[in-house]
């Protein structure tokens, strides 16, 4: 009896102890430009920036952005939990990319959603990418993006959702790499060297990327799959999209035969171009519905375009 | 010795100015309603006017407008690279007066603008909304009225223009020597000439425009590619939207032989033109291409001319 009695007040013990640090943290933290990060990050005493509502959230929380203002300083946002990051409709939430860091790097296999940021370059100590991402899975929505490098890069096995989101005068809109998996929606890219690239370089990965409902405008690659590693495969399906000026709009590359590239696109537009549809390589391949209008191009194609039916 | 001491106290207060001139620029200069131009730009002291917000920003700095107002008082001169924004829920105002632009941007430059309002002072009215030649533009989220041009593109410059309103201007969008415009998910309405008017101005020079998701109502000569010079070429593309009321709804015109305009429509709704749907006008070298899927009715005639038909691919 005795035993058992210790038991109880063991487990009991533990439990208390395993409650305190939940109870400690918040399932939703604020933050605010008139916050200050020794604050609870509750909303009647919110946080200033973001580091601190991150360590004042519980894992899958949510972490609102109270008014106008920018909510890092100093470097790179290090998201190591699940989290929900939102700014409050009628305001905007900025995170700049600083001193040659990205803005926001994401740690392995986490779920993260992000609507309604503004990521931008600090002009005066410019930073790299948007927004760094391996494994787990990250959704972008309602936001703006201007970096110097990537917008968004995602170089693991993870998913990646870009809806209603404006990506602009960066060098890659949506780069994915090393087996990550990208839903691009209802999206504007403007001003890049590269919209949407589904690289394959490491063997036995397959990263893709699907683009429905978006304009790419002066973007000089629009939409690319591209596999330079043999047994590396990248895919590409575009649909109901358009694709202005740049030199190529919808590119299927492979540098060596078994890299495969699979470029697909249906009912899309493609105008303005050096070349609208372009297939390079031998393992690269350019798949059209028949129901595209390319038109206005210098070149409407180059390379071996592959015709395919609806089912 | 004394010019080596002079030189190093040269230096010394080079080093000085120059930290100092670098500090006092801004990677973000805000207005306000409330602020004032001998501010220095910040959210707790912030400028009135876009002029001084500009001068405080380092080049590919942002401006942010914190609330409603008009933010100039005359023609304001973009010189750097920049994003300027009124924060959602406010309205950012920029007014052409006294026969000058709202805003005129140098050659070369990165600009972006969201969530503002273009509009024509009507006590001192102004000319165009925005006036560009060479470097990018985008503009979002935003409105533009004014008496003649609301976006004159008049060099090999990038415009996007997206989710945004033009209305009660001459012409919605000009491009002109060499111009790429992108305009996506914007509506045209009331336009007393066009919506977007594409102009091949100069022999071996391009212009061009590519409209979807777009809407034109009462926009006068709606779509125009327009080509009056040996060797120039205009190049229209138009998909997924509607033209409704107004002139002609999409047109390409050349006025003499060797003057490309090509206009381009697929997956769109032409209806209500006073004249024609589609226009093919002048010499053979306008050219007016259809994918066969646009719905083309009520209009009077629905075309004229002659409409090429070119296959998907």
């Amino acid at each position: 009896m005795k035993r058992i009695l210790s038991r109880f007040a063991l487990s009991f013990v533990a439990a208390l102890v395993m409650a305190l640090p939940v109870h400690a943290q918040l399932f939703r933290a604020y933050a605010a430009s008139y916050g200050n990060d020794s604050n609870p990050c509750t909303v009647a005493a919110p946080c200033r920036l973001l580091p601190a509502a991150l360590a004042a959230v519980q894992d899958g929380g949510e972490i609102w952005l109270l008014d106008s203002a920018n909510f890092n300083s100093g470097g790179a946002v290090a998201i190591n939990k699940n989290v929900s990051i939102l700014s409050v409709p009628g305001q905007v939430g900025s995170i700049v990319a600083v001193g040659g860091a990205n803005a926001i790097n994401i740690g392995a296999g986490l779920t993260v959603a992000l609507r309604n940021v503004s990521i931008t370059s600090n002009a005066n100590s410019p930073g790299a990418d948007g927004i760094d991402m391996t494994t787990g899975k990250l959704s972008v929505q309602g936001s703006t993006i201007s970096v110097p490098l990537a917008a968004i890069h995602a170089s693991g096995i993870g998913f990646l959702s870009v809806h209603d989101t404006v990506i602009r005068d960066s060098f890659v809109g949506v780069h994915v790499k090393g087996g990550a998996t990208a839903d691009v929606s209802r999206s504007k890219f403007f001003d890049l060297q590269y919209g949407v690239y589904a690289e394959g370089v490491v063997a036995s990965t397959v990263s893709s990327a699907i683009v429905k409902d978006c304009q790419f405008a002066n973007v000089v690659n629009g939409a690319q799959a591209g596999a330079t590693t043999v047994g590396a495969v990248a895919r590409l399906s575009v649909h109901d999209s358009s694709i202005s000026g740049g030199t190529y709009g919808i590119v299927a590359y492979s540098s060596a035969g078994g890299a495969n590239a699979v470029a697909s696109v249906g009912a899309s537009t493609i105008s303005g171009a050096s070349t609208g549809l372009l297939q390079s390589g031998g393992s690269a391949v350019l798949q059209s519905m028949g129901n595209n209008w390319v038109v206005n191009n210098t070149n409407a194609t180059a390379g071996t375009i592959t015709p395919v039916g609806g089912i | 010795m004394r010019l080596h001491l002079v030189r190093t106290l040269a230096i010394l207060l080079s080093t000085l100015v120059l930290p100092g001139a670098a500090h006092a620029q801004l990677f973000r200069a805000y207005l306000a309603s409330y602020g004032n131009d001998s501010n220095p730009c910040t959210v707790a002291a912030p400028c009135r006017l876009l002029p001084a917000a500009l001068n405080a920003i380092v080049s590919g700095g942002e401006i942010w407008m914190l609330d409603s107002a008009n933010f100039n008082s005359g023609a304001v001169t973009i010189n750097k690279n920049v994003s300027i924004l009124a924060v959602p829920g406010e309205v950012g105002s920029i007014v052409a007066v006294g026969g000058a632009n709202a805003i005129n941007i140098n050659a070369g430059l990165t600009v972006a603008m969201k969530n503002v309002s273009i509009t024509n002072n009507t006590n001192s009215p102004g000319q165009d909304g925005i006036d560009m030649s060479t470097g990018t533009l985008s503009l979002q989220d935003s409105v533009v009225s004014v008496p003649n041009y609301a976006i004159y593109l008049g060099g090999t410059g990038s415009l996007s223009l997206h989710n945004t309103v033009i209305r009660d201007s001459y012409i919605g969008v000009y491009v002109t020597a060499g111009g790429r415009a992108d305009i996506s998910r914007s509506k045209f309405i009331n336009m007393s000439y066009g919506g977007v008017y594409v102009v091949g101005s100069a022999a071996g020079v391009t212009s061009f425009a590519h409209v979807q998701d777009c809407e034109f109502a009462q926009a006068g000569y709606a779509l125009q590619a327009y080509s009056p010079v040996v060797g120039a070429t205009s190049r229209l593309t138009v998909h997924n939207s509607s033209v409704s009321g107004g002139i002609y709804g999409l047109v390409a015109s050349s006025t003499t032989s060797g003057a490309n305009a090509i206009a381009s429509i697929s997956g769109s709704q032409v209806s209500g033109a006073e004249f024609a749907g589609l226009y093919q006008n002048g010499t053979s070298s306008a050219v007016v291409q259809t994918l066969g899927n646009n719905q083309v009715v009520n209009n009077s005639p629905n075309t004229a001319g002659t409409i090429t038909s070119v296959g998907g691919l």
